[in-house]
């Protein structure tokens, strides 16, 4: 939502609540270990989430208008991401991409004035999604505790996403390097996620912060 | 030393074994406190200390000892731990000692020396399989009999309090999955981990070795387990190998997956802070390797059973593992060559060897020599045909037996003992391949049945495939984990196979049942015996899947893995058909028994299933709110004023303020968890047109419709509004619960069927905080709330949707009514949620706004008669429902086609009515059958039921239900009964209109 602009028509902003305000207890829970916590756990807010999808020809244009906006050219191959968080994009379907960024302008009306010409759909997404860094030498067995897929670092490698069933709710996590994954819930479980995942880590001890 | 001293174990060798001589630990099994050492099972902590009655049997009460060394144990079911990690029918081979353990021995009464109950066994004659079913079942009072017959034949007693230990669960791949760490499951993981493919190897024990750590046996000229050693260091290097101890493989399941547990914490008291007890991995393999092993069999003579009496390996492991004498003094019984080694094993233990007696005349392998060499004597063509002791074994009568074993020939002599070491030959555990659809094959050579062809990417290797000889299990072992790799895509080097120390041997020869009278157990954890079998065949359950659910051979927790084999056997002698055919039971899923706890995981308490809370949730929370579940989502139900509590009076007195301040004022609910849908591009009008029911393309921007949308079989789906917010872009909402389901719905006819259409579509479910604000005085705190909004009924009216700013925050407004009052629905982004609830609550509070619940919210759309869950219900047409005047007869849609068959266009189709009390109070249960009269005896035809009712409409002053029933509207001021046989409620109920309040619409659009 365009809290830029709001500050621009002179109203107080309004600052955005996280659906995890309250919940992080900054500090070192669970077993301690005399090389640190085991996983890192921050939050990641306020993010910019942008979906933007096309169809048909419209795909090829919204890609070039994508790269001239964002310098940066959505992924082809499924299930990979780029970008270095300024913004990342990740393939979310076939022709369906999310654009992530630290919230520093108004993402959603960026992309609108840039690809609704062309025909995309350009969709607000930043306060439907809750978002986790893990990070830390036991991050994957987190991932391997919370979801079915291949999480070896053979097979799940940097600049690899995917959406799949993680602690029973549907999750989108992402690769940034070999020990550190984002992870996207729905607002809602936010919580619940949180929850299930600092279970996941005290046998490994966790930092929150 | 010096705790020898104190605490004496009085059958323990002075050297050896495995077990950590500077760690003593004491525990306690039946009150007493008893000493043994770290690497001691329970099972061998008790032999060492002369305990060798542990048990009692399931039904007869007979005295039970230490029977086996290993998971197979049908004996030795012990209760372990106390309180809320209290765990019945625990085997007492498997458990690994800590300081402290505390078990009880289990189905004795009052205790193991004096059971009561043993004298079933003087009853045994007439206790015969199907006893109980055949003298109680069907005779008056069966229920009372059964309570005590259960509690009669028993196993352990579980607690009723919560563990307090965590369980975990873990996923994981790789490329060879090696279940069983004896010799040829690391021959196995070193062949297939030496190519580079991802290994996994999983054993059941604390440590890697199997058999090699119980037999005296060397490889290379050295004692086998250095090897094993050395190879485990091997493993360890690897770093693409896993090798996993203290796990067990227990379920083989479709694509390869493979389940096991690990038992992190079990080895200890209790888990260490923060580590969970045990952990269920669920293992997808590209190849699995077999390398479960074998389980040695009793034999079947009279007496087999006696504490004392035990299979012959693990009579070895008790001396090489545990340096435990099993007895003093000993007999060894078997049809196979392992009766010598045992017999020198037991020698050089310093146990009084009395006789090997051998069922065989001839045949035997090496070992016989270096017995007789060691002076121990040997008998041939005999075997034991009786055990004798009261609470123990203290002698056994041999007599020989001719050539075929059907027939004692001679004398019959006595010898003193305290120790009878049995072995039948090894049955291969095949359970793992029988999970995978594998059919075991009869394999006469070992008398047991072998892995049949695999269905899925495994194979097994060493004695889980019936390869029994040492050298032969390492090469196989290496042979199959190379063969795995390469199928792969690896390149798996050639590994080195040890030499092995291991005497030839001859052949068994199989002898299923000893001649003799008497009970000969053949189960002994079901107490199923030889005559039982025989029993079952003479009244003709001669299958096996028959006799097993007929004598219950097998079914006890140790799923027949000492009796599988001898049970069928002599199943076949009495058929007289091979064993071959006769065939044997199939193994489900798990191998040994798994605790519940492991199953159940973390998903327990309020993380059975995630929990969805809505942007507003800590203000409702803190506004004393009663969550109710609402699928996921944890909705206020009703908020609690001070000094109100749960209790129902309460909980009514709040629904009826929540409902009659709302209608009198104005109340806000929030409605965040409606199914939100973004739709866009050129065609989306087209696509609404095909979804729903009802016209979309006159709808003009700014404007919302109600819509509905059937199934593809014509019947209702679901319901709720679609706003058209830009020329091309609709905000659809959709009922809590079928938000996922229509979204699904939506992009499968996108993706699949329509893909001409050029539309997208996305779930915004989430990014929108939404609250319904409703009542007379709805307008005045909307307009104090918006910035710059004309809200008059002009400028927004009734189904108007304008984007507007609240609290600074851009906000959709919807007039849209679910109350029946004229109402608005807001919504705003989520992370606003809560400030603008908080800013709506400010502004109304001159108002006198209050928050209500889910119990309001539902009692008021029923008293305005919409359709909701419990009409929605997948059994309702349009018609039904009184919505079919809203179809469009100029345009294809979803349902169309099907909703025009004959039964749905049924006349005699219950229809959408009201009901009220005919009495004016009573409450109609929702689930009520609707009959014409309270008095009919069945079968009563059903008119229709009750949907939805509200137990007391404030408005009104009465209850209210809407439901169904034949006749629909024509029927309007006749009664009707609703009942309730489950609770025995019978209510007369008059027919009315569905529309309860406001039925011109006037406050919606006033």
């Amino acid at each position: 939502m365009p809290d830029s602009s709001t500050e621009a028509a002179g109203v107080a902003p309004l600052g955005r609540q996280s659906a995890l305000s309250g919940m992080i207890r900054p500090g070192d829970h669970g077993a301690a270990d005399y090389r640190g916590p085991g996983v890192t756990i921050t939050e990641r807010h306020p993010l910019s989430m942008v979906q933007i999808e096309a169809r048909g020809p419209e795909v090829a244009v919204m890609l070039e208008a994508s790269n001239a906006v964002l310098g940066l050219r959505p992924p082809q191959a499924p299930n990979t991401s780029v970008g270095d968080g300024h913004p990342r994009i990740l393939w979310t379907g076939p022709n369906r991409w999310l654009v992530v960024e630290p919230e520093s302008r108004d993402l959603d009306t960026v992309l609108q004035d840039a690809l609704i010409p062309g025909g995309a759909a350009v969709v607000d997404l930043g306060h439907g999604r809750a978002s986790l860094r893990l990070s830390g030498r036991s991050v994957r067995q987190i991932l391997m505790k919370g979801a079915g897929l291949d999480w070896h670092v053979r097979a799940f490698t940097p600049g690899m996403c995917a959406q799949t069933t993680m602690f029973h709710l549907p999750a989108l996590i992402d690769c940034r390097d070999e020990s550190t994954f984002d992870i996207y819930v729905a607002r809602g479980f936010a919580v619940s996620f949180l929850e299930s995942v600092t279970q996941a880590a005290a046998e490994y001890g966790y930092r929150l912060g | 030393m010096i705790f020898n001293r104190r605490f004496d174990q009085p059958f323990r060798l002075a050297e050896g074994g495995e077990i950590d001589r500077l760690a003593p630990v004491s525990f306690r099994f039946d009150g007493k406190t008893y000493q043994g050492y770290l690497g001691d099972t329970l099972a061998s902590a008790l032999l060492a200390n002369g305990v060798r009655l542990v048990g009692r049997s399931f039904k007869y009460h007979r005295p039970r000892g230490i029977y086996s060394a290993g998971p197979e144990e049908p004996n030795a079911l012990v209760e372990l731990r106390t309180g809320g990690r209290h765990e019945p029918n625990t085997r007492a081979t498997m458990i690994e000692l800590f300081a402290g353990l505390d078990a009880r021995s289990q189905n004795r009464w009052p205790n193991l020396l004096l059971d009561v109950m043993q004298l079933n066994a003087l009853l045994s004659p007439v206790f015969v399989a199907g006893f109980y079913y055949k003298t109680f079942m069907g005779m008056p009072g069966w229920r009372f009999y059964e309570h005590f017959i259960r509690k009669a034949a028993g196993m352990g007693s579980g607690t009723t309090l919560s563990d307090p230990d965590s369980y975990d669960k873990m996923h994981t791949h790789c490329d060879v999955l090696v279940i069983g760490g004896g010799p040829a499951g690391i021959a196995a993981a070193l062949a297939a981990g030496r190519s580079g493919a991802r290994v996994m190897l999983l054993e059941e024990s604390d440590a890697l070795g199997g058999r090699l750590r119980s037999e005296r046996r060397n490889l290379n000229g050295e004692p086998a387990m250095r090897w094993v050693r050395g190879a485990a260091a091997a493993l360890e290097a690897l770093d693409t190998v896993t090798v996993m101890t203290r796990t067990t493989g227990f379920g083989y399941y479709d694509g390869n997956v493979i389940a096991a547990v690990e038992r992190i914490s079990d080895h200890l008291a209790t888990p260490p802070e923060h580590a969970v007890r045990q952990r269920l991995w669920h293992i997808r393999a590209g190849r699995v390797v077999i390398a479960a092993g074998a389980t040695e069999r009793p034999l079947v003579f009279t007496g087999n059973d006696r504490p004392g009496v035990m299979l012959a390996s693990a009579a070895r492991t008790y001396v090489n593992r545990f340096a435990v004498q099993p007895g003093k003094a000993a007999v060894v019984f078997a049809n196979n060559d392992d009766c010598y080694q045992t017999a020198l094993d037991l020698h050089r233990a310093g146990i009084e060897v009395q006789a090997v007696v051998d069922s065989r005349p001839d045949g035997h392998g090496a070992a016989k020599q270096q017995a007789e060499t060691a002076g121990i004597e040997c008998v041939t063509g005999a075997a034991v045909i009786a055990s004798h002791g009261y609470l123990g074994l203290n002698s056994v009568d041999i007599a020989p037996i001719s050539a075929d074993g059907l027939t004692v020939t001679g004398p019959v002599w006595q010898l003193s003992c305290d120790l009878l070491a049995i072995s039948g030959g090894w049955s291969p555990n095949v359970h793992l391949h029988s999970h995978a659809g594998g059919r075991p094959v009869y394999d006469p050579g070992i008398a047991a049945f072998i892995p049949g062809p695999s269905r899925q990417a495994e194979r097994s290797a060493g004695a889980g495939a019936g390869t029994l000889g040492l050298a032969d299990c390492l090469r196989q072992g290496a042979e199959v984990g190379a063969e795995a790799a390469t199928l792969l895509g690896f390149t798996p080097p050639a590994i080195e196979i040890p030499t092995s120390d291991e005497p030839a041997t001859g052949p068994l020869k199989a002898l299923w049942r000893v001649p003799g009278p008497g009970k000969k157990y053949v189960d002994l954890q079901d107490d199923v015996t030889s005559s039982d079998v025989e029993l079952a065949h003479r009244e003709g359950y001669i299958s096996v899947e028959h006799l097993k659910r007929y004598t219950t051979l097998g079914m006890g927790t140790d799923q027949g893995k000492t009796s599988n084999m001898n049970g069928h056997a002599i199943m076949a002698e009495e058929r007289g058909d091979s064993i071959e055919d006769v065939g044997t039971t199939m193994f489900r899923p798990p191998y040994n028994p798994i605790s519940l706890g492991a199953i159940a995981g973390r998903d327990i308490g309020m993380h059975f299933s995630p929990t969805r809370r809505s942007a507003m949730h800590d203000w409702h929370a803190e506004n004393g709110a009663v969550f109710v579940e609402a699928g996921q989502w944890m909705r206020p139900q009703i908020y609690r004023r001070d000094g109100e509590s749960d209790v129902k009076a309460d909980m009514d007195r709040a629904i009826s303020r929540e409902v009659t301040e709302t209608r009198g004022g104005v109340g806000m609910v929030d409605v965040s968890t409606l199914g939100k849908i973004d739709i866009q591009g050129p065609d989306s009008a087209e696509f609404l047109n095909r979804l729903y029911i009802n016209g979309w393309k006159t709808l003009p921007v700014g404007r919302a419709r109600y819509g509905l949308m059937l199934r593809e079989d014509g019947i209702v789906f679901d319901d709720g509004t679609t706003s058209r917010v830009g020329e091309n872009r609709y905000f659809m909402t959709t009922t809590t619960a079928n938000a996922g389901p229509v979204m699904s719905h939506m992009e499968e006819y996108l993706q699949v069927h329509w893909p001409e259409l050029n539309v997208k579509v996305v779930s915004v479910t989430e990014q929108w905080a939404a609250m319904a604000l409703a009542g007379p005085k709805s307008r005045d705190v909307l307009a104090a709330a918006v910035e710059g909004l004309d809200v008059s009924n002009e400028a927004l009216p009734f189904m108007g949707v304008r984007e507007t700013r609240i609290a600074g925050v851009k906000a959709r407004v919807f007039r849209i009514s679910f109350s029946g009052e004229l109402a608005y629905e807001i919504n705003v982004p989520a992370d606003h949620g809560r400030a603008v609830w908080e800013r709506v609550m400010a502004v109304g509070a001159e108002h006198g706004i209050i928050p209500y619940g889910t119990e309001a919210m539902a009692i008021m759309r029923i008293e305005k008669g919409h359709v909701a869950g419990g009409e929605l219900d997948g059994r309702t047409t349009a018609d039904d429902l009184g919505l079919g005047r809203m179809s469009s007869s100029k345009k294809e849609y979803i349902g169309r086609r099907m909703a025009d068959r004959e039964g749905f266009l049924d006349p005699a189709r219950p229809k959408f009515v009201g009901l009220v009390p005919v009495d004016g109070k009573s409450r109609a249960r929702v689930g009520s059958v609707l009959v014409a009269d309270n008095t009919m005896q069945p079968p009563v035809p059903m008119l229709g039921h009750i949907s939805s009712s509200a137990y007391l409409s404030p408005t009104l002053g009465h209850p209210i239900s809407l439901g169904l029933v034949e006749g629909g509207m024509s029927r309007v001021g006749e009664t009707v009964w609703a009942m309730f046989p489950l609770r025995d409620e019978a209510i007369e109920v008059r027919i009315v209109d569905p529309v309860f309040y406001d039925k011109d619409g006037e406050r919606l659009h006033a």
